[in-house]
């Protein structure tokens, strides 16, 4: 034993020493844990003032606009439908319907509703009626969506995991959901929202994972944290034993170790399962519901007939002077948050990022609104400018890539514009969480540049689409039109032979000119 | 758009440099060079200070050249890095003038006219090397002038023909050029190649294999293999090169060599004696690694040090050369885009790509 001593203290040494080159088997970073807006256990989360004026983009998960269903003057009530997927999260009059600056990496426009706040209401303003038990609809009634990473539709997603697709579960007897997978790792430095509603308020969770459990008719119940959330764990696990429940399904508490990305849904169902996705396979489709712990709280509260009005926003970073966990009605400005806070960035060149430190992205604006999935606004200082350098090829992105991807390759593909290489090198797969971006010793912005060539990926398919379908309708145009001309040269064709066929034909033509003057 | 500065770049975490990597590399090489200007040659040292100032000199007109800002180019100093394994691996006895046109060769063919670090496809330093051993076939062949006595070209003509069969003879050649044991070995296998008929092989080979060894561990150039293992094993423990192209190319000479035996007569280094002998430390470690012109995927890697300890196998037992590690890197460096092509597969996706597009819903 005490041979073996100084050579794992070597390791360790050496792990520490390379501290973001360390390769850990499945990629990822081991980074220091940094949660500086977390409130002591138990203290409940305090509520932003509603600012007054709300806005709401008018897009869904896919960024793909909605019809607005409310009209500029009409005054709406807390929790009515502004949009399918989008309620009111205050009472008031509407605005305008408009293009506003919204949360994009690319910094765009969108159209969205502006409404003018009279009636806040609280966050126990019931809206709709308490039911028994809790229903697909009801999560489509109360409007919850993913408060995690992508804000896909929680009903949507229960209901394609409930009608599995048909060609992978062929293989397997089973049908329908067998794991509920709930994730509270929140592996991101800074992002402590999940991590503080834990610490509220444990019980709560364990019950709502219950509920869910319910709804899901699932086999098994994972609930996934990060092992340095000490606190958060105890809690948990003396809630599991507190709690109660009918169904039979105990609630696992798995703890896994401190790398970056744990938390990305791709790489949480390959930790938990010991499978990875295949590409462009979601794990519903694998029987997996993968689900945000605040997005499960928000569903059981949704039972009780509270509409998602609003979320935990951590308000961290290095300039923030006072770092905290909030909740925020959804439809805040990202100024009001900073202003109510006392985090309003006091120097002049601050950077304001959406979400963390490494898979977020800056903020342009401030008056952009917090969407569901606004999980932190970071204030950081602006980065020493160190030119990107070249790529040496050293390989250590791909050691630290969760996905396994080789990212210098993608980029090399990226970078010369040739998406369709970088595509068969997995550019799908890519979930944008910067841990390459980070250990490259050339400073070269690699996940940006995914980012782009993903999005212009999409692009280039759209236009083809759009293309294909304008050529369609071209082509069936002509179609259309020369089978007409067919048509009348056969009938001209037709008329011509009967006049060709007659015996006499002056004698026709006379006749037919004498039929001409009668009438006149 | 009050008062913001928007970055597309990630927070800054602690991160390693380009430049930092090579001065890693660089601190990896100090056993070594201080082991070879103590006890075989000090000339090196002299001949690393004209190298790198030439390099230097070199990039920063090659660079103002091609209209890029020079400073940062010369900051990540791997022209240096370039030029110092290019030291390493010629004679020290090489006149100057040759020595600066290698490094010319280095900058110009070896980096620049591929655009610079990072896109070169052959490591710069061997194909400097390769230059100039074709260039300068007497003066990149002759390890030692210490006295009037022998001049190379006669050494070369003694190994070329194997017309000295005389072991006395060898045994004065050791005791008066100090040649590297690699060449001297080179010579004696093709006299033992000669000398010996096949019916008692077996009788000499193991003797003269032993002597061989002894050749190799008397000297200090065993000394110098094992600061560059010494040198690896740091780079190794501060993450800088991974184990997969030191450990195939090793592995895979070790086994050659425990194999070579039993198909020959000629005498055969015992294979642990063969890593240390020669270049391969050096080159498993330091040039086969060159992050820029090595395969990059993990299999990629185990394959392309596989290919090196082959190819550089049979450069040392059937070529003219002594010593293979240069032509085998640079003709792997060619495979290069085709196993990183053939080995890149990512993890996640288990169908090809036109599955892919007609599985999502």
């Amino acid at each position: 034993m005490n041979r073996r001593k100084p050579v794992k203290a070597l390791l360790a040494r050496s792990r520490r020493l390379q501290q973001t080159g360390r390769s850990e088997p499945d990629g990822g970073l081991p980074l220091v844990r940094n949660k500086p807006g977390l409130e002591a256990v138990g203290v409940p989360i305090t509520e932003l003032p509603v600012p007054e004026q709300l806005v709401y983009p008018l897009l869904d998960y896919a960024r793909q606009t909605v019809q607005a269903q409310v009209h500029v003057g009409e005054s709406v009530l807390l929790g009515d439908s502004i949009a399918e997927g989008i309620l009111a999260t205050a009472s008031g009059t509407i605005k305008a319907i408009e293009h506003r600056p919204i949360i994009h990496p690319s910094h765009r426009d969108a159209l969205c509703v502006v409404l003018d706040v009279d009636a806040t209401g609280d966050e126990n303003t019931q809206s709709l009626a308490t039911s028994d038990t809790l229903s697909t609809e009801r999560l489509a009634q109360a409007c919850i969506s993913g408060l995690g990473g992508a804000g896909f539709g929680t009903a949507l997603k229960l209901r394609a995991a409930q009608n599995k697709v048909a060609n992978i579960s062929d293989n397997s007897s089973e049908t329908g959901i067998h794991t509920l997978l709930v994730n509270a790792v929140e592996c991101e430095p800074l992002i402590s929202c999940d991590e503080a509603l834990i610490r509220s308020d444990a019980q709560t969770v364990i019950t709502a994972v219950h509920t869910m459990i319910k709804l899901s008719v699932c086999q098994r119940c994972v609930l996934a944290i990060e092992d340095d959330k000490v606190d958060a764990i105890a809690m948990l696990s003396t809630a599991i034993d507190a709690v109660k429940s009918d169904t039979g399904v105990d609630v696992e508490l798995v703890k896994l170790s401190a790398v970056y990305p744990s938390g990305a849904e791709k790489v949480l169902v390959q930790r938990i399962t010991g499978k990875p996705l295949p590409t462009g396979v979601r794990a519903t489709e694998l029987g997996i519901l993968c689900l945000n712990v605040a997005t499960v709280v928000a569903a059981w509260r949704a039972q009780a007939g509270y509409p998602m009005i609003s979320r935990i926003v951590t308000v961290a970073g290095s300039r923030a002077n006072k770092p905290c966990n909030i909740r925020v009605r959804i439809g805040t400005s990202v100024a009001d948050v900073l202003q109510s806070t006392g985090n309003a960035p006091e120097a002049d060149d601050s950077r304001v990022r959406a979400g963390g430190p490494l898979s977020g992205f800056d903020l342009q604006s401030l008056s952009v609104p917090v969407t569901a999935t606004t999980n932190c606004i970071a204030i950081e200082p602006p980065q020493s400018k160190s030119a990107a350098m070249a790529c040496i090829r050293c390989s250590h992105c791909s050691e630290v890539c969760p996905v396994n991807l080789v990212p210098q390759q993608l980029y090399w593909y990226a970078s010369g514009n040739d998406i369709q290489q970088a595509q068969r090198f997995g550019l799908d797969n890519c979930i944008e969480c910067g841990c390459c971006d980070i250990v490259c010793p050339s400073s070269i912005e690699l996940t940006s540049m995914f980012r782009y060539a993903r999005s212009s990926w999409r692009e280039q398919q759209q236009d083809k689409q759009d293309a294909d379908i304008a050529r369609e309708r071209y082509e069936q145009r002509q179609r259309r039109l020369s089978h007409r001309e067919q048509e009348a040269r056969k009938i001209r064709e037709e008329k011509k032979t009967q006049l060709i066929s007659s015996k006499d034909p002056i004698a026709d033509a006379l006749a037919r000119a004498r039929a001409r003057k009668r009438p006149s | 758009m009050s008062g913001l500065t928007v970055d597309t770049a990630s927070i800054a975490y602690k991160r390693r440099s380009v430049s930092s990597i090579m001065v890693h590399v660089m601190v990896a090489l100090l056993p070594g060079i201080t082991i070879y200007a103590l006890y075989i040659d000090s000339r090196l040292l002299f001949n690393i200070l004209i190298a790198s100032t030439c390099a230097l000199l070199f990039e920063s007109v090659l660079v103002l050249l091609r209209r890029r800002a020079v400073l940062p180019v010369l900051k990540d100093a791997s022209i240096v890095l370039a030029a110092i394994l290019l030291v390493l691996s010629v004679p020290q006895s090489l006149p100057s003038w040759q020595l600066v046109f290698g490094v010319f060769v280095l900058c110009t063919l070896g980096k620049h006219i591929f655009g610079g670090l990072g896109h070169n496809p052959f490591n710069p330093a061997m194909v400097a090397y390769a230059v100039l051993i074709v260039s300068f076939p007497l003066t990149m062949t002759q390890w030692t002038e210490d006295n009037g006595l022998l001049d190379a070209p006669e050494i070369i003509k003694n190994a070329e023909s194997s017309s000295v069969n005389d072991k006395g003879q060898l045994t004065e050649w050791d005791s008066l050029s100090g040649a590297t044991p690699l060449d001297r070995l080179d010579t004696l296998k093709r006299e033992a190649g000669i000398s010996s008929p096949p019916v008692d092989a077996s009788l000499t080979t193991p003797e003269q294999a032993l002597s061989a060894a002894d050749t190799i561990l008397s000297s200090d150039w065993l000394i110098l293999s094992v600061a560059w293992l010494a040198g690896g094993l740091y780079l190794l423990f501060m993450r800088i090169i991974s184990w997969r192209i030191p450990v195939s190319v090793l592995a895979t000479l070790w086994c050659l060599y425990a194999l070579y035996p039993l198909s020959t007569s000629t005498p055969v280094l015992p294979a642990t004696v063969a890593l240390f002998s020669g270049a391969i430390m050096l080159g498993a470690f330091f040039i086969a690694t060159d992050p820029v012109s090595a395969a990059t995927s993990d299999k990629g890697k185990l394959v392309y040090g596989f290919g090196i300890a082959v190819l550089c196998f049979f450069i040392r037992e059937f070529s003219a050369y002594p010593e293979g590690i240069a032509f085998a890197v640079l003709l792997m460096n060619m495979c290069v885009p085709l196993i990183d092509h053939a080995f890149t597969r990512n993890r996640f996706s288990g169908n090809s790509i036109d599955d892919q597009t007609s599985n999502r819903p």
